[in-house]
């Protein structure tokens, strides 16, 4: 079964009733406003931002070390930080760690198809290699994205399950939508402006 | 003894809103009750990011399932555990309602259209159904008087088919409205600016919209119309008008005469039951809430000596659509698209006279298309591969986004559409709910995959690049499953597909209005035949939905119904 966006966010909503989640939720909005509260004052629509220190010390509550060190790693790969943000800045891994741990009891079947997928992660060898051995690994696993004819590994479905939460993760986070897509909605202005080019005007 | 009042008018949304504030400064007495919770706009709507929000959008603990909405703007939205509903075995339909000060005026998407007369005189033309009973010309002066005062952006293009209302100055395009205007042109179909009940200007004491793009979550300036922001406040300042919030009526109560003696409604946190007495009572509960309330109110339903109280529901055909990317625009510079929440209109182009007239279905459809950022990226998920180039991809593709969606189409009214009480079900107050039978026939099915040929030849035309589609009445290429290696874009314009019509929120009918008591429940001023104290606003009185956005039309129908209604208090014949 995979697990659509929205039923592992619907199971983070449950599970943050925990004292537990409500706790990680309200630190968690914290760091998020006051990163946002740089997005409104300054003019700057890019560049990575400093971690929150709540989540510089984080521990990972559901993953264990090892496999959340490796989550982190992957989910970087997958977001690379570059001339813009990517998933470190977002902390898309935290982001995983805590809606899974904050489920509780709630969603034994998603928390398995997370472990499963970070056994098949170590399972190919992903945990113990070097930051470049993963990148081609990485890219190996993925593969039958791209080309459905090719075969997929037994990898192929975590890196699916990572790479839609990291997504999510990701692109609803400043560093996201502002830091790497430039969004400019969401503001105040005296106009709305036109489009200028006279090559959208003509078909 | 309660204190009677000229007038009572249930619900406070853009009808109730509207009659309020026609009769207080008419100088009438007037209690509104509504069901929801007092809103401050300054006070309770603010710009947020979905970073900002401790779900990212997704909500409070349990308020995903109980609340519609999202965790912006729940509060103006309905709590479904308190307010259930039922739809009988095969019905499909989704209610969408809001109970708060100003109901689902304070989150709609302000798209306003006048009706024309090829559709209030369909049934003479093509024979099917039920004419209106009015014409254009006794509508006019109402859609001025309501136009002139909420504010409507827009220009006058001179379209029979779309008729040109009072107009503050237009919002400009954005680059991929621009492309779809270029596109259309050389397709030689007419296009103008969505029209929308936002203000470009100040405007009675409002301030003009500053293009956040925040509507559906509450303006927080009153730019764009509610009756928070434009009705309710001249309805105060006559000191004629009382709201009563967190007060749910449950009946209309009738005397010996055959007049309605007043309301009855339950205290929202108390349950305690109050009986008020009026003169007059006004239904501006919503559509369908408004025929619950008929239907509570007496055996077989009150003013329903036609029989067809409850039929003939309506909503306008939803479904497919187009979702891509317009190759034009990718890698281009970062600019607000989103801040109007706006788009292009193509009148609707088929069945309005003989020449333009098709043998596969009746009646006509609207289209909207628009493009540019937005607040998340609905498409990244599904875009294969990943890293740097795949980043760069995701981005380069944010600014060229693009959807052509109906806004209307027509559906054909058929008395086995209807709702009636369901026999078990109770809401929270012990009220019994609605039971909702509802689906599409051929004609509507048609007139769907009509509209998807003409919305995937609109985007061919403008170059555009469609994503692979998922479900039966998602859009073409919207992300059912993100993620799904399925939804991957592909290049190729998928050919039209049996779609699943579905409704847009456009709900109407289920007291239709007629010349004669026999055929309906209503007349043309929505005040019921059966009893001459007792009015109907909203969509309540539509015979048929036409193509265009309804709301506009509901507020003329109260504004005329108001006009009627003071008429007849100097006249004494109510
Ligand atoms: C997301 C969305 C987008 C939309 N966009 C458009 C658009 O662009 N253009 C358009 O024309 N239309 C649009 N609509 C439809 C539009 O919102 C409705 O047609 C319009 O609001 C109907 O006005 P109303 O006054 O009849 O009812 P509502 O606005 O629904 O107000 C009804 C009020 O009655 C109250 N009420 C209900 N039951 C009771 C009771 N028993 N006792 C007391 N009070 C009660 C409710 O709390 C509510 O405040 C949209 C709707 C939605 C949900
Ligand atoms: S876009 Fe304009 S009308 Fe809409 S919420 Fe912002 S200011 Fe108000």
């Amino acid at each position: 079964m995979t697990v659509s966006r929205r039923t592992l966010l619907e199971w983070a909503i449950r599970a943050s009733a925990t004292p537990a989640g409500i706790h990680f939720f309200s630190r968690w909005t914290e760091a998020a406003q006051s990163q946002s509260a740089t997005a409104h004052s300054g003019t700057s629509h890019s560049g990575a931002q400093s971690a929150p220190d709540f989540l510089a010390t984080y521990p990972p509550q559901f993953f264990s070390a090892r496999d959340f060190a490796a989550l982190e790693s992957f989910t970087q790969i997958l977001i690379p930080t570059d001339e813009t943000p990517g998933a470190r800045e977002a902390h898309c891994a935290h982001f995983v760690d805590f809606l899974l741990h904050s489920m509780g009891t709630l969603s034994p079947d998603t928390q398995q198809q997370w472990r499963d997928a970070l056994s098949s992660l170590e399972a190919a060898g992903f945990h113990d290699s070097s930051p470049e051995q993963r990148k081609s690994m990485v890219a190996k696993i993925a593969a039958p994205e791209l080309d459905p004819a090719l075969e997929k590994s037994p990898a192929f479905a975590a890196y699916l399950l990572i790479k839609r939460e990291t997504v999510f993760a990701f692109y609803t986070s400043r560093a996201g939508i502002i830091g790497a897509l430039d969004y400019r909605g969401n503001t105040y202005n005296v106009s709305f402006p036109a489009c200028t080019h006279p090559e959208h005007h003509e078909i | 003894m309660a204190v009677k009042y000229d007038a009572i008018v249930v619900g406070s949304g853009a009808c109730g809103g509207w009659a309020a504030m026609e009769l207080a400064q008419a100088g009438m007495k007037v209690l509104m009750l509504e069901a929801g919770s007092p809103v401050d706009q300054s006070a309770d709507f603010h710009h947020t990011f979905l970073y900002d929000l401790k779900f990212r959008g997704r909500g409070e603990p349990g308020f995903l399932r109980r609340y519609s909405g999202s965790e912006r703007n729940y509060r103006i939205m309905l709590d479904n555990e308190e307010n259930p509903y039922t739809t009988s075995p095969g019905t499909v339909y989704r209610w969408s309602r809001s109970r708060c000060l100003g109901g689902r005026s304070l989150h709609w998407a302000r798209a306003s259209d006048r009706m024309a007369d090829y559709e209030f005189k369909a049934a003479s033309r093509d024979g099917y159904g039920m004419d209106w009973a009015l014409s254009y010309a006794d509508l006019k002066p109402y859609y001025d008087r309501v136009e002139r005062f909420i504010g409507v952006s827009g220009a006058a293009e001179g379209f029979p088919q779309f008729p040109d209302g009072i107009f503050l100055p237009v919002m400009p395009l954005n680059c991929a409205e621009t492309i779809f205007t270029a596109a259309c042109k050389s397709l030689n179909w007419p296009t103008t600016h969505r029209r929308l009940a936002q203000l470009t200007t100040p405007l009675n004491g409002r301030p003009p919209c500053h293009y956040c793009g925040n509507c559906v979550n509450g303006c927080d300036v009153g730019a764009m119309f509610s009756t928070v922001s434009t009705t309710l406040r001249p309805a105060l300042k006559t000191g004629n008008l009382e709201v009563r919030t967190d007060s749910v009526a449950a009946q209309v109560r009738m005397n010996n005469e055959n007049r309605a003696q007043g309301v009855t409604y339950i205290e929202r946190f108390t349950r305690r039951s109050v009986d008020v007495d009026a003169r007059i009572v006004i239904l501006a509960a919503s559509t369908l809430e408004n025929t619950r309330l008929l239907l509570l109110s007496q055996k077989e339903g009150l003013a329903n000596s036609s029989g067809t109280l409850g039929h003939y529901m309506l909503d306008q055909i939803g479904g497919g659509g187009v979702i891509g990317f317009l190759p034009k625009l990718k890698g281009g510079p970062s600019r607000l698209d989103d801040g109007k929440s706006a788009g292009i209109t193509i009148p609707n182009l088929v069945n309005i006279d003989a020449r333009t007239a098709r043998k596969d279905f009746i009646r006509g459809y609207v289209i909207n298309a628009t493009g540019g950022q937005s607040e998340y990226p609905l498409y990244a998920a599904s875009l294969p591969g990943f890293g740097s180039e795949w980043k760069k991809e995701v981005r380069s593709r944010f600014v060229a986004q693009a959807r052509v969606w109906i806004a209307g189409g027509e559906m054909l009214a058929r008395k086995e559409n209807f709702v009636e009480l369901d026999p078990e079900v109770k809401d929270h107050w012990g009220i019994p709910v609605l039971k909702i039978h509802f689906s599409h026939c051929d004609n509507d099915r048609a007139l769907l995959a009509h509209f998807q040929q003409t919305a995937e030849e609109l985007f061919r035309k403008a170059g555009g690049e469609a994503m692979a589609m998922t479900g039966p009445s998602a859009p073409v290429g919207f992300p059912g499953a993100p993620g799904s290696p399925d939804a991957a874009p592909s290049k190729t314009t998928p050919a039209a597909r049996k779609l699943t019509p579905s409704g847009v929120i456009h709900e109407v009918g289920t007291a239709r209005m007629s010349v004669s008591p026999r055929d309906g429940v209503l007349n043309a001023f929505c005040q019921t035949h059966d009893i001459p104290n007792l009015y109907v606003f909203g969509g309540n009185a539509f015979p048929s939905t036409g193509d265009k956005h309804p709301t506009l039309t509901m507020m003329a129908l109260a504004a005329r119904g108001c006009d009627h209604m003071l008429e007849s208090v100097k006249s004494r014949t109510v």
